[in-house]
């Protein structure tokens, strides 16, 4: 494992959502505002907007908050701020969200992004591939969860595997490396 | 999940957009309007009165204007939920849609619960009796739904509707209830009349959904995990249940991107045999006579449909099974 680091979202992906928002929430409430909108259109309109509006809040938080990788753990400082220990470690669940259709995807392309969940009890960490050493945690949590026998759900183990920390054996199934 | 659903809700603004413009170039693409068609009848009955109108509606709607200008006209409306003014009918287009779209909803939902709920479990069926009489049965009869024509089938239920059961021939409730407000009369009369065309036009989506569940649940059913949750003694339901059918489940879920659409066009030729009061029929007519904004409306509802159709199955399939699929090997 590397050295304890401080991680962070790269500025370009924070960049890029903060852009998203600020679009999708012009687009859907300029109309509403500035023009005569029909009453249900300008509800929909609203909802889409306030959900834009709270994905803005989102990346803010996400802005200000910094994660440490260290050899006991996983921890978020800032307004989401939240612990896991390594030896307290009782689920992972690593999703992938695709963006576009089948094509050759890794954890950064453009194609969509990998979401890691640490789990302690009642307190998770959620992280996404574009935070800097998102690798570095994901093999971190692999080899924890490989030593401490932890179930891995299907999804989270096939996508282990294609980001290179678990193999599929000669029966098809995805076990941990 | 949120920046999941705002990424594709991105997307659909630049799709909408390609989508109006090219809806817009096609129903402009045939030679002249229906304000053309109006002026060669009107001259050929002599009238005078009507080549005024002509002029108020070709003012009103800028179709004196460069095409480009009309096309921002009708988009700006569109965004603030004026469909525009149907020509033929001279009513606003929400007006003619009216009543219509709410039988067809009822038609649509009908025929969509009628798909699921008689394909999933004859799915299910034939996939763990696989090579059973009852799965060879089943697929014969999945077969002659592809095969059959709804058009065929349509003319030969309304016969069979009518010689057993006395049904009146075409439309969806009895002619004594056609504009009248809804009544629990009406109602019943619409619930007799249902069946024909959730079975025409149900057959063969139930019949290709049989076959995909099948074979899904067929490729899930041979994996090792499932072998090997039966070696340990899990009771063959709680296997089945736990995890081969939840995977199965994606293409009734993927489907959801083309059943919305379907909700409102209707079915279209299914609908002119059976002389249904449904949008299909009304969409027809629209883009026979070039009624353009009725049938520009019309299709950009449909787009629209389909666009959150597939915004829908892609965050639920993001849901059930957020998994990684590559399209040749992965690499780190």
């Amino acid at each position: 494992m590397k050295a304890p680091g401080v991680l962070r979202y790269d500025n370009r992906s924070i960049a890029a959502d903060y852009a998203r928002a600020a679009f999708g929430a012009v687009v859907c409430l300029a109309p509403p505002v500035f023009m005569d909108v029909a009453a249900v259109l300008a509800w929909v309109l609203v909802a889409v907007g306030a959900l834009f509006v709270a994905f803005g809040l989102r990346t803010l938080l996400r802005h200000l908050t910094t994660y440490e990788l260290s050899q006991d753990g996983m921890r978020a400082t800032g307004p989401l701020g939240a612990t896991v220990s390594w030896n307290g470690l009782t689920a992972i669940n690593l999703a992938y969200f695709q963006t576009r259709p089948r094509r050759k995807i890794i954890a950064r392309s453009p194609g969509g992004w990998m979401e890691l969940t640490l789990r302690e009890g009642p307190q998770a960490i959620k992280i996404d591939s574009s935070l800097e050493g998102f690798d570095d945690v994901v093999g971190e949590a692999a080899r924890v969860a490989r030593e401490r026998g932890l179930t891995l759900n299907s999804v989270t183990l096939a996508n282990l595997a294609a980001m290179g920390f678990a193999q599929t054996s000669g029966d098809g199934e995805e076990v941990l490396s | 999940m949120i920046a999941f659903t705002i990424h594709r809700l991105i997307i659909m603004v630049p799709t909408l957009i390609g989508i109006s413009l090219i809806t817009f170039i096609i129903i402009q693409l045939p030679p002249g309007d229906f304000l053309s068609t109006m002026i060669a009848e009107c001259e050929a009955q002599g009238e005078s009165g009507c080549m005024e109108q002509i002029g108020i509606y070709r003012q009103e709607f800028g179709l004196d204007r460069p095409m480009w200008q009309q096309y921002v006209i009708w988009v700006a409306d569109l965004v603030q939920g004026d469909m525009g003014i149907s020509f033929e009918y001279n009513k606003p287009v929400a007006e003619v849609i009216g009543e219509s779209l709410w039988l067809t909803i009822i038609v649509s939902g009908a025929t969509i619960i009628f798909t699921w709920v008689v394909s999933f479990p004859i799915g299910v069926y034939s996939a763990t009796h696989q090579y059973s009489w009852g799965d060879h049965g089943l697929t014969f009869l999945g077969f002659l739904g592809l095969a059959t024509p709804n058009f065929l089938l349509a003319l030969v239920l309304l016969f069979l509707g009518n010689v057993w059961f006395g049904t009146s021939i075409g439309g969806l409730m009895d002619p004594v209830y056609i504009d009248q407000p809804w009544t629990w009369g009406k109602f019943l009369s619409i619930l007799e009349h249902l069946w024909i065309p959730v079975v025409v036009i149900g057959t063969s989506g139930t019949a290709g959904m049989i076959r995909r569940l099948r074979a899904n649940l067929l490729d899930e059913l041979h994996r090792q995990y499932v072998v090997t949750a039966k070696a340990k003694g899990l009771h063959p339901a709680r296997v089945l249940v736990r995890y081969p059918l939840r995977m199965a489940l994606n293409p009734f879920i993927a489907d959801i991107g083309n059943l919305l659409p379907q909700v409102i066009s209707g079915a279209v030729i299914v609908s002119v045999v059976l002389s249904l009061p449904t949008t299909g029929p009304i969409l027809l007519r629209a883009l026979q006579t070039q009624d353009m904004y009725l049938a520009g409306s019309f299709l950009m509802c449909l787009a629209l449909l389909t666009v959150l159709g597939v915004l829908v199955s892609d965050l639920l399939l993001a849901v059930l099974d957020p998994r990684i699929r590559l399209g040749s090997s992965g690499s780190r």
